[in-house]
């Protein structure tokens, strides 16, 4: 498989639940965001119908609150909205190799989140990942059935963009983990079973496997 | 496919370009704050996407005179005309218009072209920020105490313009892609008008209208796309000109264009190295050289003011002696100049 590196300055992932003027991130990508990067560099709508595994991690440095003017839906006058953004971050993707053409040559900018979120391929690499057993796992979900301890969350594994505006297609619960930096939240985190393990970043990694012929 | 990327460097020697407002958690509540992000244990100031776009949209109006896409409103939201064809910056900057009139629920949007990350601040906050105390007073009655803070630094800043997007408009029903409408599909009199007129004005341009793309002619796509890069030059906005007059212009730039959707400059090319801004040109020539495949033409424009940065200019010289070895000619110049020559290759992307 290979490891496509991304990074970029900026990154937000909306958060599913909706709050009056506060617009939180998720600390890690959902699913669908990974979906739309496979569909940049792609160049048209990926599925992971197509992809026989996927797996990330993510990084991020640090986080801050943006101010925005909105028109509100229902009232004549603008309104100012807080929105989290994610700074300084690193995805790592793990693909089959023959995605690798894609992010060399990717057809549209790649972003991690909005369009104000402009990303850049910083690396390709052929990667082995070794399974190992009790290995911490972060900056990545999770299906909630690995008993993992995190925040659940109903998450879009993919859109539908068949239809205006797109609509979920599949929507399914899941553990999110934030990158593990301390040894307590490694020790949290750690997976009991054999995964896939990136001895480099040291961290264990979920390669969504299900998703093949199942979206 | 093309893509023209960038950096800009903007020198902010006392500066509040975007603010957050007044700070809430503290008790007094006469602080004003600029807009900061955190990493690690420092914050780092910002000016937000939105605002630089709008800096962006402001100087194509005033040194290009782009007529700028009206904001109407309808059903208490606020959209743009959404018609790329009459708005320049309807094509370059995108749009999103939820159509609903009567019973025709037709949504059109427009993905941007035109992508700009924030500005950051390359000093964190500790060697950057002051607060200053003012008083509003006119020696009458008691002073009124208030705060704001201000910034001496450098912002960083990246750009990415989709070339083959730019008049270049896809009506197909996916989301994301129906950029146009399309008037057989529309019931309502006044939105099927407004489609007609569309239409005309797009013939009478010569505009390819397919039934799934319309194709601006090349010569409007050339000014439009080269005109937006142009304006880089001229930059003009920010918050609290009237007390801190900074010229937002950028002092420093690197431009190129690849054959893809990357922006190699987005990455460590300049850092804070105990206060003082350095210039990694190690890093400027590996991320030149790692996508030199996609770069095309094979050119780096490389823009500084003479005042700016001095000490940068031997290391400057260092990127073109070593990406010339790798026959990729770089043009060291004014950032005007260097932008000036930009323009021009983007406009030779368009024949």
């Amino acid at each position: 498989m290979i490891r496509v590196k991304i990074r970029s300055w900026t990154a937000s992932f909306r958060y599913p639940t909706f709050q009056s003027g506060y617009q939180p991130t998720l600390p890690v990508p959902p699913l669908s965001t990974i979906q739309g990067l496979l569909s940049a560099a792609k160049g048209e709508i990926a599925s992971f119908m197509e992809v026989p595994f996927v797996g990330y991690v993510f990084i991020s440095e640090g986080k801050g609150i943006d101010l925005e003017k909105i028109y509100a839906l229902g009232k004549p006058v603008t309104d100012v909205m807080k929105r989290e953004v994610l700074l300084d971050n690193t995805l790592y993707l793990y693909l089959p190799d023959e995605w690798e053409e894609h992010f060399r040559k990717p057809r549209f900018q790649l972003l991690l989140g909005r369009s104000s979120d402009i990303a850049t391929v910083e690396e390709i690499k052929k990667v082995e990942l070794e399974r190992k057993e009790n290995v911490p796992i972060g900056g990545t979900i999770v299906p909630v059935s690995t008993g993992l301890p995190g925040i659940i969350h109903a998450l879009v594994v993919e859109f539908d963009y068949s239809t205006i505006p797109r609509r979920a297609k599949l929507v399914r619960p899941f553990t999110i983990l934030p990158f593990p930096r301390t040894d307590g939240q490694k020790k949290r985190q750690t997976s009991k079973n054999k995964i896939p393990y990136d001895s480099e970043l040291g961290i264990g990694v979920w390669l969504h496997e299900g998703l093949h012929g199942e979206v | 496919m093309r893509f023209a990327v960038g950096i800009v460097l903007i020198d902010a020697p006392h500066s509040a370009l975007n603010m957050l407002g007044i700070d809430e958690s503290l008790a007094d509540r006469n602080v004003t704050r600029v807009k900061k992000l955190r990493k690690g244990g420092k914050s780092y100031p910002y000016v937000s996407p939105q605002a630089w776009r709008y800096w962006w949209r402001k100087t194509l109006a005033e040194h290009f005179n782009w007529e700028l896409s009206p904001l109407f409103r309808e059903q208490k939201q606020v959209f743009t005309a959404a018609n790329p064809i009459d708005y320049p910056d309807d094509d370059v900057f995108g749009y999103m218009r939820a159509f609903k009139k009567g019973n025709t629920n037709i949504t059109v949007t427009r993905v941007s072209p035109l992508k700009n990350t924030p500005l950051i601040s390359v000093l964190p906050d500790r060697s950057s920020v002051t607060t200053d105390e003012g008083y509003a007073s006119r020696h009458e009655g008691d002073p009124v105490p208030y705060s704001q803070e201000f910034y001496s630094t450098v912002l960083k800043g990246a750009f990415s313009l989709d070339l083959d997007s730019v008049g270049r408009f896809t009506r197909i029903d996916k989301a994301g892609f129906k950029n146009l409408l399309d008037k057989d599909s529309i019931k309502n009199k006044e939105l099927k008008k407004e489609v007609e007129e569309m239409e005309k004005k797009a013939e009478e341009l010569g505009v390819q209208m397919n039934r799934k793309e319309w194709l601006m002619p090349s010569n409007i796509r050339k000014k439009r796309a080269s005109e937006t890069i142009k304006a880089i030059r001229y930059f003009l906005g920010g918050a609290k000109q009237t007390q801190y007059l900074t010229d937002v212009t950028p002092k420093f730039v690197i431009l190129a264009m690849f054959e893809g959707g990357i922006n190699p400059f987005i990455s460590n090319v300049v850092y804070d190295d105990r206060g003082e801004i350095k210039l990694d040109n190690e890093a400027i020539i590996s991320r030149i050289l790692e996508f030199k495949d996609l770069l095309n033409p094979k050119k780096v424009f490389i823009g500084k003011d003479k005042s700016f940065m001095r000490e940068w200019e031997d290391a400057l010289k260092k990127v073109k002696e070593e990406l010339e070895k790798d026959k990729i000619e770089v043009v060291l110049t004014t950032v005007g100049d260097a932008v000036e020559a930009f323009a021009k290759e983007v406009e030779a992307y368009y024949g």
